[in-house]
């Protein structure tokens, strides 16, 4: 039997937690919702209520449509060479070799380093006048002229994602390793006896086994891709043009350069919806391949 | 026995209780109990390392001379600060002062975000000041000048013009020639930024006015377009041919970058270059002149020079100890304090006074420029040049721009939501013709008026 001052003890005691959760959680959520019914502009302390006029303002805008059709090629892009790289390097480093403890560290280190170093260091590697990747391929008498690497709409998104995928794909190789250690490797054994080759151990005894994890970690991989800022916007500023403008740097964009508060808000809560229906088919088909294991 | 001991040392739930309300007064109470000294706020964009030195020495002075007065200063890139600004308007925690943009002014004291300054301008001296950077906006004055920003400087590489046999180039015509006789390979004639920001709509408007254009009328009436706007992205599209391959992603220090990688033969910026070059590459200096800017088709380059202003917020935006920083923004505008700031970045900080442009420690200039006065002249000379605050109505009359001294409270949303880049970006990246370009920047701008009008 729980004494009633007791109950009240534990309230008082929460109470700290649930404040700091509201303030850091709620109050933010609730003043985006308020905001994207709103006409406000930076500077201006109140708005006037124009129902969802901000949410048909950005559908019928085609920066929207550009941006997300960006966020798509961004995102795709991301995870889908991400987990290429990241399982190919978690199976080489789960094979015995020399120094393979360095290999590890090695191709760990991107991950460990801070995104503003990373991009700065890439910035400065495509730099058009003094950059090595385009000196390095002048020497080499691959190029004439300096590639633009960062400014030529045609490569920007490329660039950028090859950056991400060099600085997120040992987070993959972080997860699938931990997973692939756990293989019995009796299993592996077995399937040799019985004459199966590489890929046939890999399709029926690494696979069933990682896909769990590899699921989730593209899951991660997705919603983390989806909201993904710093890293576009230091390295293209969301150009040139709006070749880099994903939702994200949208929002940003609408908020402090036409200083539309409630665009951008509403285009927040659009990309929740977005994300929300993502994570809605990747519990479908994570339910779908689980019955089929 | 023991479990006694152990049980009479918890604290009782009337102590727990009591522990969490002093620790929620507390809480509430430190940032009261931590402005019991008065604390000024500073924010500006002078990230240079000896302007910032400087500013820590004149604030440890200050201190000094006022105990109990704290200035906190905090230093941000150029790109942020209207973002920072922004940000802090809205939540109501302004720094007392901050750099302010000659257009954001209007908008801002519209809303009453700012405190006038006339008291402290007075006491400096109003005639010090060229009428047009001190202008009050209805009637008051709201931000004081700290140094004038010229940024349309003609900085070239004699010893490349030399070696080419060329002369510094008298028309747009002459160069565009100049500019393509010195690209070859990885080296470039000229740069420009093509980026979407407020340096590249500088550039664009600076050859936008030299082809006889304005964005606004003496009745500040948008008529921005026609023959001006198309000649000068024709202008920037030729001339793109000749700059380095990145500059879609150039800011600022780009620019200066660019010609001290010694990569470009050209380069029309503010003497920062010129100040940076003295500091980090000094050999350069020699082998580097200004002209006069290429004129355009009305028959002048037309240059952007604009005051660079601080502004005092108000206490509706989180200012706080207001009496404080006009103390202290009189303390560092003035007497050696002003010289000394002019002298952290000569010739870049063009101090705004006229006593201080004229004292003798500025005129003899600094250490690593010395017997180079023409690169200062050039730098503080700021004839035919505009604002976008000053440029509504602007006509070229025998070779002069002629000002109507109508000042624009307008354009600032304009140039905010860098709608003249974004024509450059389209023509020089996108290949849009610039006829089409024009027409639609003049329709964001309307746009862009019509929402503001709306607000």
């Amino acid at each position: 039997m729980v004494h009633r001052g007791d109950r009240l003890f534990a309230a008082v005691a929460l109470l700290p937690s649930v404040a700091l959760v509201l303030m850091l959680i709620a109050v933010p959520a609730i003043a985006i919702f308020a905001l994207s019914v709103q006409e406000v502009s930076l500077g201006r302390a109140s708005g006037t209520f124009v129902g969802l006029a901000n949410f048909r303002a950005v559908l019928a805008s085609p920066d929207f449509y550009t941006a997300l059709i960006n966020t798509f090629i961004w995102v795709v892009g991301n995870v889908v060479f991400e987990m290429a790289l990241g399982l190919g390097l978690a199976l080489l480093l789960q094979q015995g070799f020399r120094f393979r403890s360095l290999a590890r560290a090695v191709i760990l280190a991107p991950y460990l380093l801070p995104t503003i170093v990373a991009v700065l260091v890439w910035r400065y590697m495509f730099d058009d006048i003094v950059g090595i990747v385009n000196r390095g391929l002048m020497v080499v008498g691959l190029i004439e002229r300096p590639l633009q690497w960062l400014t030529s709409p045609r490569m920007a998104m490329f660039s950028v994602i090859l950056v991400s995928t060099w600085k997120f794909a040992p987070f993959v190789v972080i997860a699938l390793l931990g997973i692939l250690q756990a293989i019995p490797l009796d299993q592996y054994d077995a399937a040799k006896l019985d004459g199966a080759n590489a890929f046939g151990r890999f399709l029926h005894i690494t696979l069933p086994h990682i896909l769990p994890v590899f699921l989730l970690t593209a899951l991660l991989r997705t919603i983390w891709s989806f909201h993904k800022f710093d890293i576009i916007y230091l390295l293209t500023g969301g150009g040139p043009i709006d070749a880099t403008t994903t939702l994200p740097i949208l929002v940003y964009f609408k908020a402090f350069h036409d200083f539309d508060v409630g665009g951008a808000a509403a285009v927040a809560l659009i990309m929740l919806a977005l994300i929300l229906a993502c994570l809605g088919v990747y519990f479908a088909l994570l339910r779908r391949s689980e019955r089929r294991l | 026995m023991t479990m006694h001991r152990v049980a009479d040392r918890r604290p009782s739930r009337r102590a727990v209780l009591k522990g969490f309300a002093a620790a929620g007064a507390f809480t509430l109470a430190a940032p009261h109990v931590a402005r019991a000294a008065e604390v000024v706020r500073f924010l500006h964009d002078e990230t240079d390392p000896p302007t910032v030195e400087f500013f820590n020495k004149a604030i440890a002075a200050f201190q000094a001379d006022n105990p109990g007065v704290t200035i906190e200063m905090e230093a941000v890139g150029s790109a942020g600060r209207l973002q920072k600004v922004t940000a802090m308007l809205n939540a109501g925690t302004m720094p007392e002062i901050f750099k302010i943009l000659p257009e954001e002014r209007f908008s801002f004291g519209a809303q009453g975000f700012l405190e006038p300054l006339d008291d402290v301008i007075a006491e400096i001296g109003v005639d010090q000041y060229p009428a047009r950077m001190i202008a009050p906006i209805d009637g008051k004055r709201i931000s004081i000048p700290y140094t004038i920003g010229h940024s349309s400087v003609f900085w070239y590489r004699d010893d490349l013009f030399s070696a080419k046999g060329i002369a510094p180039p008298a028309d747009w015509a002459a160069y565009l020639a100049a500019a393509k006789a010195l690209t070859s390979g990885d080296q470039y004639g000229t740069v420009f930024p093509v980026n979407k920001n407020r340096v590249t709509s500088l550039f664009f408007s600076q050859y936008y006015w030299s082809a006889g254009g304005t964005y606004f009328d003496k009745d500040l009436k948008l008529v921005f377009g026609g023959e001006p706007a198309v000649k000068a992205l024709e202008f920037q599209k030729a001339l793109s041919k000749f700059v380095p391959p990145g500059v879609a992603n150039y800011v600022n220090n780009d620019l200066v970058n660019a010609y001290l990688t010694e990569k470009v033969a050209i380069d029309i910026w503010a003497a920062r270059l010129i100040s940076t070059a003295a500091l980090n590459k000094p050999d350069l200096i020699a082998r580097t002149k200004a002209a006069k800017r290429p004129a355009g088709p009305a028959g002048v380059g037309v240059g952007f020079a604009n005051a660079n202003n601080l502004a005092l917020s108000s206490e509706k935006v989180g200012s706080r100890s207001i009496a404080a920083a006009k103390k202290f923004l009189l303390y560092i505008l003035t007497g050696d304090r002003a010289v000394d700031f002019a002298l952290t970045a000569y010739p870049h900080l063009i101090p705004p006074t006229a006593s201080v442009r004229s004292d003798p420690r500025l005129l003899a200039g600094t250490p690593q420029l010395a017997g180079r006065r023409d690169l200062a002249d050039a730098s503080f000379d700021i004839s035919n040049t505009l604002d976008f605050e000053s440029e509504a109505g602007a006509t070229i009359e025998n070779g002069t721009v002629v000002t109507t001294g109508v000042s624009n409270p307008l354009i600032g949303t304009i140039i905010a939501r860098d709608i003249p880049a974004q024509m450059v970006q389209r023509v020089v990246l996108q290949d849009l013709d610039p006829t089409e370009a024009v027409a639609w920047g003049r329709s964001e701008m309307e746009a862009t008026l019509a929402k503001a009008r709306k607000i």
